[in-house]
């Protein structure tokens, strides 16, 4: 009799734990699977890197049709990156590494896969550009350097991607014959070509639209390269994945706290079309909190984008946050736009020399600009502390 | 909380409840193994006809006239900044990365004993015994098998000849030039062409 009270508890206990784990699995699946929801925080196995946390609850963007192949993974990255990587003539692309020449390279460093030295929710060994393999990686194949180049001799391979010298992927800036090209350039060149291309205001049918709601599809309707840089971007990233908008107080960036509950959308940058510096310096401000950002009253930057809009000067001179952050350039037709994307050229920062910086200065004073990094915080307020040596490298090379 | 979170995402990671799409099926109309009605030597040697036709071709016909003999534009390693034309051994190189994209079943590259830039010396034993031997055997080619990565080629290697002025007064002037004497008919490097077994 006792056996069987006991058996019979047994078995209530064994289905109280199947309902128990059905019921919790299924539960857990509903929050997997469910649209974008907030509740799949418990899921994130670390924090992400900077450019991917704002949308790390959208796991099924990266984690596509199985959740942890290499070659999905890679996918997802391409699906992001691939065409940023193709504008940048990547010197290290997958196509070089599939040849089975190469084949005792990859043993060493599987240059094949992003995921090599890209690994998400790995806070503790991330870098800046989301590197999560320690910085000297170029060792595993140019370690015949010092020999080839007797200027690099005794090199830490850790200091190859310092500020002005290397880049695993966009070297378009820095590469040996554009720095001698560009060698002896002044500081300032004598005809600015900073490109800017002045905001129409929308017609009235448009503004009324916008106005009864349409909102950023709307603006989407007539400013489609721009749209689709907002939404790759830092300001519509979330937004362009169904996630909610950002806001200043999901950023990891200082921002005000006044700003905290605002939502990015169009609108929030273009609402005085009659003030030049609105969308281009006062918006970004209302937001930004930084030491870069409340530095750059005090530059020559703002002064010269002051005396513009007192018309004292052209307008094509006038340096503004979106000067440098939002440069222009042809979408695929060729039309001129303006990125609305204010990430891009900022991955690596010397991206930005050909974007931006050499339009009104020459090589040499630009690397050595953004390679001192107090510079950079004071907003280029002053004169660099820092001294690039590759273009002298390069003239001794030639001569 | 982090143990209990990376627990789940273990779980989940091997749950079936992680698998969100199943496999797609093998695609209607996928090749066939390899017939056996082609050797791999033969495969390379047609390979290797075309991609030599096509080098010879735009070396002289396009980049040796229009920038050596009528002077119209110029032939550089930064052609698109410099709006000219691609280097004979860039468009060649160009198309190799193209087919590497494609995964066609087979890689070819352009080496040589003398490179400019010395990520294109031989990596390989067999590279280097085959680029020695078209430079010292002229008019033969040199065929092999070798292991890479686990997996056994049939490599071939051809002798890239200098066929015009072009690729003689680039390479010997080159500020990383290894070598400055090259004349018009010298073995410069080689095509390497290597097939899967």
């Amino acid at each position: 009799m006792a056996d069987a009270n006991e058996s019979s508890t047994s078995r209530r206990s064994w289905a109280l734990f199947l309902l128990v784990t059905a019921l919790s699995a299924s539960g857990l699946g509903a929050i997997m699977n469910s649209e974008k929801s907030e509740a799949r925080a418990i899921f994130l196995p670390g924090p992400t890197s900077s450019g991917h946390y704002q949308i790390e609850l959208d796991c099924a963007g990266c984690h596509t049709a199985s959740f942890s192949s290499t070659e999905d993974l890679d996918g997802a990255c391409v699906h992001c990156h691939g065409a940023e990587l193709t504008a940048s003539k990547d010197s290290h692309p997958k196509s070089k590494f599939t040849d089975p020449r190469n084949a005792s390279r990859i043993a060493e460093l599987d240059a094949r896969s992003c995921l090599t030295c890209h690994v998400e929710h790995a806070p503790g060994r991330t870098t800046e550009m989301g590197l999560s393999l320690p910085r000297d990686y170029c060792f595993r194949c140019h370690q015949e350097i010092g020999q080839e180049r007797p200027s690099h001799q005794g090199l830490a391979f850790d200091s190859c991607a310092s500020s002005g010298c290397h880049n695993y992927h966009d070297n378009r800036g820095i590469y040996e014959d554009f720095l001698v090209k560009h060698a002896g350039e002044p500081e300032v060149l004598s005809a600015p070509l900073a490109q800017r291309i002045d905001a129409k205001p929308c017609p009235s049918e448009e503004r009324a639209r916008l106005g009864s709601g349409g909102g950023d599809a709307s603006c989407a309707d007539c400013h489609a390269p721009q749209a689709q840089t907002f939404a790759s971007g830092k300001h519509g990233m979330r937004a362009a994945r169904g996630l909610k908008r950002m806001s200043p107080a999901l950023a990891r960036l200082p921002m005000k706290a006044s700003a905290a509950g605002h939502e990015l959308a169009c609108a929030s940058c273009h609402q005085r079309p009659e003030d030049p510096l609105f969308a281009s310096v006062t918006a970004c401000e209302g937001c930004h909190n930084d030491e870069h950002t409340r530095a750059y009253r005090d530059s020559k930057h703002f002064e010269r984008a002051e005396r513009a809009a007192r018309g004292e000067m052209a307008a094509k001179g006038a340096v503004t946050c979106a000067t440098c952050h939002m440069p222009s350039g042809e979408d695929e037709s060729g039309v001129m736009f303006t990125s609305h994307n204010q990430n891009d050229n900022l991955r690596p920062p010397e991206k930005m020399l050909r974007s931006v910086c050499l339009s009104c200065h020459g090589l040499a004073f630009s690397l050595d600009a953004i390679a001192d990094s107090e510079l950079v915080r004071k907003n280029f307020d002053g004169r660099p502390g820092a001294h690039v040596l590759s273009v002298d490298w390069a003239m001794e090379r030639i001569q | 909380m982090k143990n209990f979170r990376s627990i789940l995402f273990i779980l989940l990671a091997v749950s079936p409840l992680s698998c969100q799409k199943e496999a797609a099926p093998a695609p209607e109309g996928a090749a066939p193994p390899a017939a056996a009605g082609i050797s791999p030597q033969r495969f390379a040697d047609a390979l290797h006809a075309v991609m030599e036709s096509d080098r010879v071709v735009y070396t002289k016909n396009v980049v040796n006239r229009l920038q050596n003999k009528e002077n119209i534009i110029k032939a550089s390693e930064h052609w698109e900044d410099e709006k000219t034309l691609p280097l004979p051994a860039q468009m060649f190189r160009m198309g190799a990365e193209m087919v590497a994209k494609k995964e066609a079943g087979f890689t070819y590259s352009l080496l040589s004993l003398w490179p400019l830039n010395k990520q294109n010396k031989p990596s390989t034993d067999l590279e280097k015994k085959g680029l020695e031997f078209v430079a010292a055997n002229k008019g033969a080619n040199f065929y092999g098998e070798e292991e890479l990565g686990g997996q056994k080629y049939f490599t071939a290697v051809y002798a890239d000849v200098a066929v015009a002025e072009a690729c003689v007064k680039c390479h010997n002037e080159h500020k990383d030039a290894p070598r400055t004497d090259f004349q018009i008919g010298d073995v410069m490097g080689g095509v390497v062409v290597r097939i899967p077994l």
